[in-house]
């Protein structure tokens, strides 16, 4: 949970606040679970929903994270975990959103639909959008 | 000279998503092509990487917290729905909209410029089965007529194909004044939300030009446009034909 919070809000203290707010609505939410597909699932969607809120509550207060608080890319020639770590916090929201959930969350395409009110189709737009943009980043690698 | 594929289609590649001889043509070109094998397996290989990166580990007191803040009485409503679909349905009608105004508007603008002349119906925002007062004003091209025959073609509520609706016919006869106007009235059918006229001289028969200028009337309910009548003005305007006369 903490690391699709980690990924998608692209800061420790988000994230930490997602784990918060998930642990302390717990109970709460608890009581709308349908028991449908595996508990493990259904948590995991709650901390992406919770993250996605946070990011537009931010973006609504134009909240604008701190450089600093981005890791900076390596140096050129260096590409590693660590610069592709790097080059997905500088993609923009939208696409790093898109990528996490699909890429490293294994979300379908129509469930981050779901997620983010948008259609399969743009979700799959923005995904070919931030491979491009990585592959930029990167260098020879996408 | 070799074609590469452009990267989306690799990408799509990647999530099998292409299909058909677009899939066909990427699969051979993958096969003999290494700078493509290898844009391939980069975006396969940083998806990995991206799994595996490590991500920072909480701080070591964050349970600590989320007990101080539990004990503290303090709950959170979680959001357990997705959201609404986003304004893209919105902003897709207001595209839809803003093209369909820009197209009216220069019809508008080429009616006057070819000398067609403007068609006027009375009242304006008519009812079903409203009578109309129709006033042409005379178009160069129809300069010496005496008679105009007023063609229509009318859709109701339920007609959901376009060109479904019946054809252009003859609906009213439009007799000069003498003065540059011609005028006549015609009874729309109770169940026509929306109708297209066009004018045409008596004898010879319609100009069947492209371009030639329609006329739309939709029915009105509380001085609005009907819902259904505005739906019939879309479909309409998505299968337009050629001519209203054919």
């Amino acid at each position: 949970m903490y690391r699709i919070a980690y990924r998608l809000t692209g800061r420790p203290e988000d994230a930490e606040d997602v784990l918060q707010d998930v642990f302390l609505g717990l109970p709460e939410a608890l009581r709308s679970y349908a028991a449908r597909g595996s508990f493990a699932g259904w948590l995991h969607r709650v901390a992406a929903r919770t993250a996605l809120m946070r990011l537009r509550s931010a973006r609504r207060r134009r909240e604008t994270p701190l450089a600093a608080s981005r890791p900076a890319l390596p140096a050129a020639g260096v590409v590693d975990r660590l610069a592709i770590e790097a080059a997905m916090a500088s993609l923009p929201e939208p696409l790093r959103i898109v990528f996490v959930l699909r890429e490293i969350e294994g979300y379908s395409h129509a469930e981050i639909g779901e997620l983010l009110g948008i259609r399969a189709g743009a979700s799959k737009v923005r995904l070919h959008r931030a491979r491009r943009a990585l592959r930029g980043l990167l260098g020879s690698r996408p | 000279m070799i074609l590469h594929p452009a990267f989306s289609y690799i990408s799509r590649f990647a999530d099998g998503d292409l299909r058909g001889m677009t899939r066909t043509w990427v699969t051979r070109h993958l096969a003999r092509c290494v700078r493509c094998r290898a844009t391939l397996t980069a975006i396969r290989g940083t998806a990995a990487d991206a799994r595996d990166a490590p991500a920072p580990a909480p701080s070591f007191d964050l349970l600590d917290r989320i007990l101080a803040r539990r004990r503290a009485g303090e709950r959170v409503i979680l959001p357990m729905a997705d959201p609404p679909p986003g304004p893209w349905r919105w902003r897709h009608a207001a595209r839809v909209a803003a093209a369909i105004a820009v197209l009216l508007t220069s019809g508008v603008a080429l009616r006057a410029a070819q000398g067609w002349g403007e068609l006027e119906f009375a009242p304006a925002r008519p009812v079903r089965g409203a009578r109309l007062v129709v006033q042409y004003h005379e178009a160069s091209r129809f300069a010496g007529a005496e008679r105009l025959t007023l063609l229509g073609r009318y859709r109701t509520a339920d007609d959901s194909v376009p060109g479904a609706a019946a054809p252009a016919a003859a609906v009213a006869a439009l007799v000069s004044d003498g003065n540059g106007t011609f005028r006549g009235s015609v009874q729309l059918p109770e169940d026509v939300v929306y109708a297209a006229f066009t004018v045409a001289a008596v004898t010879g028969g319609a100009d069947t030009r492209a371009g030639q200028p329609r006329w739309e009337v939709l029915t009105h309910r509380d001085g609005r446009p009907e819902p259904a009548a505005l739906a019939q003005q879309r479909i309409e305007l998505i299968g337009r034909l050629p001519s209203l006369n054919k």
